[in-house]
């Protein structure tokens, strides 16, 4: 009797439960009733030193708050340890959800080879891609017509010039390989290295096809670079013999062929060197006492070259957020990550606070937070002063980048002649 | 009947004798492969097919993980022959090899013969000088960048001493990377081996050193002429193991701090099969490169054997 009274106290239960659950308004879905989702996020911004860090670590937080169903996991790497980080992991299906990668080396081929998603369909449809800058969408629009990844760091890439040092020696800024040479001599003699470069790393590179660049036009930047053939071609022959020409007539630091890119930087922030050539990113980080010295202007050009002013690098290669396969599959989550990111409050933390440049049409900043470096290159004076050329390393094949890299600063070591150095960056082709 | 009257020592009794040893031998044999059947079956799935598929993968052009293979026979290995930095990586190794074995194993034995006389304080130089082989490479490697920045600790004390002549950028000048490469060896190995020998030459007893100098043998002799001989086979064991880290492991010093740099001056076949991987997106070519790595590792192996067996029956 007892036993039966409980299982009808239960059933009766059960009933009034199912009844008052049938009776029950319906209930929109709320944030924290949403299924958790986790967007597995790598970069190379995320660590303590790099400028773009702290705005990076906002926007995800802000995030977050925003979609507490929603979480970030971030992994961080080195830039140029992310690509083959990437393909290693697709291999076994556990890539990142988003990748913020610039765009060389193995990325050139993720869109190929299924790793990432072609953005332009999701651009439009999220309405990101009208905001865009034209010429962001353009540089990262492939052959096919495929958007690899949404853009998201623009920069200038300019020569720095320490104007103290420059009076101390007695010369202007040079707008010439000769005049570089020449002044070169007299910043030696007031006691300073000349021009600091990274000659064993990337930013020796870098001045070094920047040199090149000097002498060739878009078009040949275009096809050399994609092909090979310097050797060949008479603007690369000059560029190099005159590149040559300035390293054995000292225009560079001392050791500059060893010198790594923290040790160069380290002698142009120190004030010991009078030039070097650094990317926006490098604006943040500059001590305030050389920045008040420093004016950026543009590779000097030789005799013959095909330029009309001195040259620098503008682009938006620098960085975007690409969608992997995997990301594909939490297309709910990563709309609401890119629809809250690419807005112009969020990229102009990553303004004002690390002097990036913005990919969207409009971002407005208070100018009075903004990197004085970031101004100048941003100013009429510095853009009418310069001319901007095309950067090469998207059009080199991957299978021949490390190698391409390795001749240029092979160039460096004293002794390389212009004929080895031209003769090795075919041979890398082959 | 007929069994009644057969000897003692008949054929019959003598060839349950033999089917029982032969029974004995099976199982024996079972039980052994019963026992080994693990440590095959790993070694086949961890070695050997990896092994097998370097040769694989050395006749294929296989241009990124994600990409397809193609059998190309031998064009990797004839593309190697014409690439310059393949053979200044060979030639670089090479040398590598040459100063590193003699100059890392000869005085690790003289280090380990003085510890194995248990001098005063033995104890904590055995300590001291295996610290290194408890450190990993990338805090040796960061130590060294200490060492060999323009203002590290070696220019630092060149300057101290009035020799600012001889200061360097010991990493970045073509004429002195390889060598201050090859310096970490001396680091981490002579003291990690000293300490191996060590252990080796205590097993020998103190009485055979005794009667030797008795005999008017001083410590140069007794050191080369007893303890080394004694000791040959672990000897050579030892200098394997160093000839394995010189072609693989000390790949990681490279990347670490040159990348083969400048130019292809520190360039080593361990580092320029990983570049050819990782960063040039050539996996097939790699494996190639890995394929020589292995011969030289095979005959460099057959050599140490052939200079350091001893025939016991001679």
């Amino acid at each position: 009797m007892k036993k039966s009274k409980w299982y009808s106290a239960v059933l009766v239960l059960a009933v009034l439960s199912l009844i008052l659950t049938a009776c029950a308004p319906k209930v929109a879905p709320t944030a924290t009733t949403l299924p958790p989702v986790t967007l597995n996020i790598m970069d190379n911004w995320g660590d303590e030193v790099n400028a773009k860090g702290p705005p990076l670590k906002a926007a995800f937080a802000g995030f977050m708050a925003a979609n507490p169903n929603i979480t970030i996991k971030e992994e961080v790497f080195a830039d140029k340890d992310i690509p083959t980080k990437v393909v290693t992991m697709f291999t076994s299906g556990d890539e990142p959800d988003l990748v913020f990668q610039n765009l060389q080396m193995a990325a050139l081929d993720w869109l190929d080879d299924g790793v990432t998603v072609d953005m332009t369909p999701l651009a439009k449809q999220w309405g990101i891609y009208d905001t865009l800058k034209p010429e962001a969408v353009a540089e990262w629009t492939d052959a096919k017509g495929r958007l690899r990844g949404i853009p998201l760091e623009g920069y200038n890439w300019p020569l720095w010039f320490n104007t103290d040092i420059l009076k101390k020696a007695g010369v202007e800024i040079p707008k010439t390989t000769d005049e570089l040479i020449a002044a070169a001599a007299k910043i030696r003699a007031a006691g300073y290295q000349p021009f600091t470069t990274g000659g064993s790393e990337w930013t020796g590179q870098f001045v070094f096809f920047g040199f090149l660049t000097t002498m060739l036009t878009d078009a040949e930047i275009r096809e050399l670079y994609s092909k090979g053939g310097f050797a060949s071609n008479a603007h690369a022959v000059a560029a190099v013999e005159t590149f040559v020409k300035m390293r054995d007539a000292g225009v560079f630091s001392n050791g500059a062929e060893g010198l790594t890119v923290a040790a160069s930087n380290e002698e142009f922030y120190s004030g010991k060197a009078a030039i070097q050539h650094g990317g926006q990113w490098f604006f943040a980080e500059c001590p305030e006492a050389i920045r008040a010295n420093v004016v950026l202007g543009g590779f000097p050009l030789p005799p013959g070259s095909p330029r009309s002013k001195p040259v620098v690098y503008k682009s938006f290669e620098g960085k975007a957020v690409w969608i992997t396969r995997n990301g594909a599959k939490k297309l709910d989550a990563v709309e609401k990550f890119m629809k809250f990111f690419f807005t112009p409050k969020v990229m102009a933390m990553f303004v004002e606070q690390a002097a990036m440049g913005s990919p969207l049409k409009d971002t407005p900043v208070d100018s009075s937070k903004l990197n004085p470096l970031f101004l100048q290159a941003n100013s009429s004076a510095y853009q009418s002063a310069t001319e901007v050329a095309l950067i090469h390393k998207v059009y080199v094949p991957t299978t021949v980048d490390a190698n391409l890299r390795r001749v240029a600063n092979e160039a460096w070591v004293p002794g390389t002649s212009a004929a080895t150095i031209l003769a090795n960056m075919d041979a890398s082709y082959k | 009947m007929q069994s009644i009257l057969r000897s003692p020592h008949s054929g019959p009794r003598k060839t349950d004798a033999v089917s029982y040893h032969q029974r004995k031998r099976a199982r024996d044999r079972r039980a052994f492969l019963l026992f080994v059947a693990p440590a095959l079956i790993a070694f086949a799935i961890l070695m050997l097919w990896p092994l097998l598929n370097m040769f694989y993968l050395s006749l294929v052009k296989w241009q990124g993980l994600v990409k397809p293979k193609t059998f190309v026979g031998l064009a990797n290995f004839s593309k190697l022959l014409g690439d310059r930095h393949f053979l200044r990586a060979l030639m670089n190794t090479g040398i590598h090899l040459l100063v590193s074995m003699p100059g890392v194993m000869l005085p690790a034995f003289m280090l380990g013969f003085f510890m194995s006389q248990r001098p005063r304080g033995f104890r904590l130089l055995r300590t001291i000088f295996f610290s290194p082989a408890m450190i990993s490479v990338t805090a040796i490697a960061m130590l060294f960048v200490g060492v060999y920045l323009p203002d590290g600790i070696l220019n630092t004390f060149l300057r101290a001493v009035g020799l600012d002549s001889w200061t360097r950028i010991w990493l970045g000048n073509r004429s002195t990377v390889l060598g201050a490469i090859i310096a970490i060896d001396f680091f981490g190995g002579i003291g990690y081996y000293a300490v191996l020998f060590s252990a080796a030459l205590s097993s020998i007893p103190s009485e055979l050193y005794e009667s030797a100098q008795l005999d008017g043998a001083g410590q140069w002799t007794v050191m080369w002429r007893m303890a080394f001989p004694l000791i040959l086979d672990f000897f050579g064991v030892a200098s394997m193991l160093h000839l394995i880290w010189i072609l693989m492991g000390a790949a990681q010093n490279v990347l670490l701090l040159t990348r083969g740099g400048p130019g292809d001056y520190s360039l080593t076949l361990g580092y320029y099969m990983y570049e050819q991987a990782f960063v040039n997106n050539q996996f097939g070519y790699s494996q190639a490169v890995g394929v020589v790595i292995f011969v030289i590792g095979v005959l460099g192996t057959l050599l140490i054997r052939w200079a350091t067996h001893r025939n016991y029956q001679q």
